[in-house]
């Protein structure tokens, strides 16, 4: 009778209506992760480390086997849009793989502690696997950047470019965007940090319908 | 944004309706928010009282522009006045009273024991008006969590800064112990209860509760029943106060999803209140911010968290009267 999240559904995980569509878990995936994350101001104080985690899967599992659902469904009725979808984000396939060294070193160090680096690299594909879409948003970028264990500040250290204008980015405020010639410069560095394609990020980012 | 929002006239209660302002923090605003609603509603012919529940440090006379009234919560707790409705005085508001807490401190924190704050705590019920709106002090005792329970709306406030954060989180888990304690007969629980919460201490509740609700059934199953219905029924709000970014506006859902999934009870996000320096600047002058900057934006995110809480309860009451008649 009392709530606990332990008898949550998949839907009820991820505070959604049994028919929800697949944006609709994308964006309950990517709002409760931010939650979830280990600095998440709202978590300080308020869970044990291990209820964090326990939930940061919960949600990762709800997200996948509900988006898989979703995405099969999807297929049947549209195969175009279906191919788009999951992991084939990773369709980056025919690019030099060297882009993806410097987060990669950068993301193991920040795992160095943390002994389930299988289940995060598991994260990260799911994080990056939200590219599929047509269009990148700021909180996409930030949700694979926090799925790598990446801080702002070292992307700003590793590219050279203002943490401000990172957080720009990632937050889509144009108010603090730079200068438009200098922006898709830095999207693209943004994207190599973090091992993705600078190409496909940029384009997708800047190019999106508003 | 739209600003200037009308009230939900829809909302029609005929009881009375307790309004209680706690979280624990020192300085969160409680005192700002409950006398801002309060005369936000007064304003709407609404017939208020805004009860000072901090009994050592009464300030919401301050807070309306007001001096000290003569008489105070301290005639009732020394016994000079026994009807607790002669202490509403009026303010500069229509239909707007306050019973101010006491006027001198020393009196009431000495003369303030367990029995008077008891019997107050009974006799809240009993203030003749359409809406109470109770202020509460700092702290997480007895006092400030039992009077905050009190409420048939119970608001949160907090800060969005860390400290006020983990003590919402405290309040809450103080909230509950008392739910349990209150409702608990046999003394014998109380060692498992209290050494249970003591474990919690940076963590959710749903373990802890379960726990103790498994023990207290296997006494008494009714008890057990009684106060896991308690505590599913309870529907806290939470409003954010002085709010500086954008950052600080996704902190209230944040914690209200952490809430409904770990601590064991509903809590609806309310709204926001930006940190506004005209606050500070009209209170030195005397004078309700509110009534001196009522067409500002951040008024309007007053009106709007009051309109938040009045649609909740009517939809609260629409909901109850359905179960009622359904079951
Ligand atoms: N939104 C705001 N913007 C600017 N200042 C604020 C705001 N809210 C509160 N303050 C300031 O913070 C101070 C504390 O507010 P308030 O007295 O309402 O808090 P409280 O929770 O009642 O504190 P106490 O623990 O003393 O009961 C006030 O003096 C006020 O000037
Ligand atoms: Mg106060």
């Amino acid at each position: 009778m009392i709530r606990n999240a332990h008898q949550l559904d998949l839907h009820e995980v991820l505070n959604l209506h049994p028919d929800a569509a697949p944006e609709e878990i994308e964006r309950a995936y990517l709002h409760l992760t931010t939650i979830y994350s280990e600095n998440s101001r709202a978590v300080y104080g308020a869970l044990s480390d291990e209820e964090r985690r326990w939930m940061v899967k919960r949600i990762q599992e709800a997200y996948e086997t509900l988006m898989s659902r979703a995405g099969a469904v999807g297929e049947t009725r549209q195969p175009a849009q279906g191919k788009a979808h999951p992991s084939t984000s990773a369709g980056e396939q025919g690019k030099p793989g060297g882009s993806r060294a410097p987060a990669q070193d950068i993301a193991k160090q920040q795992r160095g502690s943390d002994d389930s680096s299988k289940q995060g690299a598991e994260r990260e594909t799911k994080a990056e696997s939200q590219l599929s879409a047509k269009a990148v948003t700021g909180a996409h970028l930030r949700n694979i950047r926090i799925a790598k264990g990446v801080s702002l500040d070292e992307i700003s250290a590793a590219t050279k470019v203002k943490k401000s204008y990172l957080e720009a980015i990632e937050s889509d405020n144009p108010k603090r965007f730079p200068a438009p010639v200098f922006m898709k410069g830095f999207i693209k560095a943004y994207a190599k940090a973090l091992g993705l394609n600078p190409e496909e990020i940029s384009e997708k980012y800047l190019h999106r319908e508003q | 944004m739209r600003w200037g929002y009308a009230l939900d006239t829809s909302f029609q209660d005929h009881e009375k309706l307790v309004w209680t302002f706690g979280g624990g923090k020192g300085g969160a605003g409680r005192t700002l928010l409950s006398t801002t609603l309060g005369i936000l509603l007064a304003k709407e012919e609404r017939n208020v009282v805004i009860f000072d529940g901090n009994l050592e440090c009464a300030n919401a006379h301050t807070a309306l522009g007001m001096r000290q009234p003569q008489k105070t919560l301290s005639d009732f707790i020394t016994g000079k006045t026994q009807d607790i409705n002669e202490l509403a005085v009026p303010t500069p508001f229509r239909n707007l009273r306050l019973i101010s807490s006491s006027g001198d401190s020393i009196s009431a924190t000495n003369h303030s024991s367990l029995a008077a704050k008891n019997r107050l705590l009974k006799l809240i019920g009993s203030i003749n008006c359409a809406h109470l709106l109770t202020d509460i002090g700092p702290g997480l005792n007895f006092w400030p969590v039992d009077l905050f329970l009190k409420g048939d709306v119970q608001i949160l406030v907090i800060t969005p800064e860390p400290t006020a954060v983990e003590t919402v989180y405290h309040f809450i888990r103080m909230l509950i112990y008392r739910k349990f304690k209150n409702q608990l007969g046999a003394p014998q629980l109380e060692n498992t209860l209290s050494a249970a919460f003591t474990d919690m201490r940076t963590s959710g509740l749903n373990d802890v509760m379960e726990r103790v609700l498994e023990k207290i059934s296997a006494t008494d199953k009714s008890a057990a029943v009684r106060i896991a219905k308690s505590i599913a029924d309870m529907e806290l709000k939470l409003v954010v106060n002085q709010t500086l970014d954008r950052h600080d506006k996704h902190i209230g859902p944040a914690i209200c999803e952490i809430v409904n999934k770990f601590y064991g009870v509903k809590m609806d996000y309310a709204g926001f209140i930006p940190f506004d320096e005209r606050v500070a600047l009209s209170l030195r002058r005397g004078r309700p911010f509110i009534a001196e900057y009522e067409t500002s934006e951040t008024a309007a995110c007053f009106s709007v968290t009051l309109r938040e809480l009045l649609n909740s309860i009517s939809a609260r009451n629409r909901k109850r009267q359905l179960d009622f008649i359904t079951s």
